[in-house]
């Protein structure tokens, strides 16, 4: 009775699986181009003769979505097909998205947040890819120099940058310094490195860093964290969200009581779709965005333009030929806030901006 | 005379009884270990900072949260079996409920000035619940009728459940700001009155009905509670039934919590949810544990990490016989700036909760072993 039960129960599997993989696409071509190959020195266009094209992210948060809007703005106005595939915050799988991008023989170009700059796995894998023929490009998160010749050129924010900008905005709320605890999902990253690098060197010796708080991007730890670091340090000054999701936890905690958000300053990075309100509420003095949109919208400019081999156009994307910075904003709670320069916008200029583009945070 | 003496003496050994009988519970061992956890990080921070009123209800809130999934945990290990499914099945509540409340249900909003009413958000609350239940249920029937091991029915549900809240959220996460949604899981007190709810009525099922006295026995030995008439099937949909249910329910909270429904909530939440039930006296065997010992068992770990996080600083543990050996004259001079430089307590607390873990279940499988 039990094996009658298991046999139709393994059936079912079988055809589910079936069924799910002739469901997966049909411009999906399996058909893997051994790096170096000679049949792998090209890439045949996808179906309806649109060029493929691909990103790559290094986790599956929402500040992407501001990039894949950019992205498809950018894919409907040039007549191309471009996908995002999410990467679970894992090196191997990266990895495993990239062998799927090199799978996939009408995929022209791939352009990768690298989850790991100093990754040779990653690096390994975006070179193969530039062996079967398919520009790569970074976007976001850069790989390391040792590796840079993986990769064609790179889109983004140096995030040393971004980290300096937010420590002089530190510095100008807070002139006294302050002890400071820096949230992040995982230290090590490299974005987190530099950011946290930058901030420090932005806002001068008054600040000193107190303890970094992880989370591994486990929102309900991110929020104990900011419990922690509050009831730990009673002379806490700062509270520095590196890393988007981090803004809205450390908001809710801060504006728990009057009393605590009268003696803390809270800076973060990115602008969370629940920190937009926060900073309305004056829960975040200052939050460091960059500009995904652009990111996907230039990324696929410049992938269409490589592929073609547009030298104008191009250099339209790439003044310098290998890097463009698409910048930061510094959002406020209003113009009324100490910090000040060219690039800071209060959060109703940045709603504007946002509805401007269809989007509801970067 | 004589009669009040006798009566003294039975009131006495009577006393005498009841205090060899609290000594000898299995609880009591982890009693001890949380007074003496608290001991030390008060010992260790001289601040007190852990024993303020807003640290305590953030513990509160957090032995809360995970307390929902921890009971439904040791209802299935009681029974014998295992979920490895909390994690994701909190996370497929999570994307649901979200989905419910901002779009599928009549009366859905995303726009939290014209939140969805009261009755809207109970339906979204008790169809997700429902769904976890059914799912739970499924894990059974799979368990019975085609004989896969517990472990790889629900290791399949927790890959698979994962997989269709992406599809689901559409690999983004689903803002829920309204408060009408958020309240079970948002502020402490709701999520501990919602918890103490849950504890007394599967510690009143377990410990005073005869669902409760045959899951034990089906734990215990389930060939023997087969011929003795118990209803195996229908035990083990109620085992399954409930921790599934309970999982959707943690998920409802935390996503109250975090304002967010979200495929990637509670990744490894099902081992949080079953180290508690092991540490409060659940045998992975079955047959033996109790609800009361899950929740000292949460308890313990909860402040040994949150304790740990208020107690390690950047740079230096506070450990005073680190000091002290390190200024010793006979230390080589190098080996007196300790390398704890650097350390942060998210680093080291998951370390720190290893050690107890393996401390509180040696000591209670000796205390097992030792009642025979």
């Amino acid at each position: 009775m039990q094996r009658r039960h298991f046999g139709i129960a393994t059936l079912g599997l079988i055809t589910s699986a079936i069924t799910l993989a002739g469901c997966g696409g049909g411009g999906d071509k399996a058909a893997p181009a051994p790096s170096g190959s000679p049949s792998a020195a090209s890439s045949t266009p996808a179906k309806g003769g649109k060029m493929r094209i691909i990103f790559v992210t290094n986790s599956n948060a929402d500040w992407w979505n501001a990039m894949e809007k950019g992205m498809q703005d950018a894919a409907t106005e040039l007549g191309v097909t471009a996908e995002m595939r999410r990467n679970e915050s894992q090196s191997q799988g990266q990895i495993r998205l990239l062998e799927d991008a090199l799978s996939l023989e009408d995929v022209a170009g791939v352009a990768v947040s690298v989850f790991e700059a100093e990754s040779p796995g990653i690096a390994d894998a975006l070179r193969r890819l530039k062996e079967a023929g398919k520009v790569v490009i970074t976007v976001d998160s850069d790989i390391a120099p040792n590796n840079i010749d993986a990769r064609r050129a790179y889109i983004g924010t140096f995030n040393v940058k971004a980290g300096e900008a937010a420590g002089k905005a530190a510095a100008a709320i807070r002139p006294a310094g302050g002890k400071t605890a820096v949230f992040v999902g995982t230290a090590a990253a490299a974005n987190a490195r530099e950011r946290r690098d930058g901030f420090f060197a932005g806002a001068g010796p008054k600040f000193t860093q107190v303890e970094i708080f992880e989370d591994q991007t486990d929102k309900n730890k991110a929020q104990v964290n900011v419990q922690t670091a509050l009831s730990k340090y009673g002379d806490l000054g700062v509270l520095v969200g590196l890393w988007s999701y981090n803004a809205p936890r450390i908001a809710e905690e801060v504006s728990r009581t009057a009393e605590i958000r009268k003696k803390v300053s809270v800076v973060t990075f990115d602008l969370d779709e629940l920190a937009v309100g926060h900073l309305e509420k004056q829960n975040i003095d200052a939050t460091v965005c960059q500009n995904p949109y652009d990111m996907g919208f230039q990324g696929v400019k410049l992938l269409k333009a490589l592929i073609n081999k547009d030298d104008k156009a191009v250099a339209e994307v790439l003044p310098d030929g290998k890097v463009r910075d698409t910048g930061v904003r510094i959002v406020v709670p209003s113009k009324a806030s100490p910090v000040k320069g060219d690039n800071v916008i209060s959060i109703e200029e940045m709603k504007a901006w946002l509805a401007s583009k269809g989007l509801k945070s970067t | 005379m004589n009669a009040a003496r006798i009566s003294d003496k039975s009131t006495g050994s009577r006393i005498m009884q009841a205090g060899k009988a609290i000594l000898r519970a299995p609880e009591t061992g982890l009693f001890i270990a949380i007074l003496l956890s608290l001991g030390m990080i008060a010992y260790l921070d001289s601040s007190l900072a852990f024993f303020s009123r807003y640290s305590r209800q953030t513990l509160y809130h957090q032995i809360a949260l995970y307390g929902v999934l921890a009971i439904g945990a040791a209802v299935v290990i009681i029974s014998g079996g295992i979920d490895l499914s909390i994690g994701s099945v909190a996370a497929f509540a999570s994307v649901l409920s979200a989905k419910l409340v901002t779009s599928w249900l009549p009366g859905a909003s995303v726009d939290a000035s014209n939140p969805p009413g009261a009755i809207t958000v109970f339906i979204a609350i008790v169809l997700t619940m429902l769904a976890g239940l059914i799912i739970g249920i499924i894990h059974a029937q799979v368990i019975d009728r085609i004989g896969l091991p517990p472990f790889i029915t629900t290791l399949a549900s927790m890959a698979g459940l994962r997989s269709i809240s992406t599809l689901l959220a559409e690999n983004r996460s689903i803002n829920v700001s309204f408060n009408s949604f958020r309240w079970l899981g948002k502020e402490w007190q709701n999520s501990v009155v919602v918890f103490a709810i849950v504890a007394v009525i599967f510690s009143a099922i377990l410990g005073l009905t005869v669902i409760g006295r045959h899951l034990f026995a089906m734990g215990g030995n389930e060939t023997a509670a087969r011929l003795s008439g118990v209803r195996i099937r229908r035990l083990r949909a109620f085992a399954y039934g409930t921790s599934a249910m309970l999982a959707a329910l943690g998920g409802v909270m935390f996503t109250g919590k975090s304002g967010q429904g979200q495929s990637t909530l509670g990744v490894g939440y099902e081992l949080w949810a079953i180290t508690a039930a092991v540490v409060g006296g659940c045998s992975l065997a079955g047959g033996v544990g109790s609800i009361r010992g899950t929740v000292l068992g949460l308890g313990l770990i909860q402040i040994i990490i949150k304790g740990t996080g208020q107690v390690v600083r950047e740079f230096e543990v506070s450990l005073p016989w680190i000091r002290l050996i390190s200024d010793a004259p006979w230390l080589n001079p190098g080996w007196r700036t300790f390398a704890f430089k650097g350390i942060d307590s998210t680093q080291i607390e998951g370390l720190i909760l290893g050690l107890v873990v393996v401390l509180a279940v040696a000591f209670n499988q000796r205390l097992r072993v030792r009642r025979g």
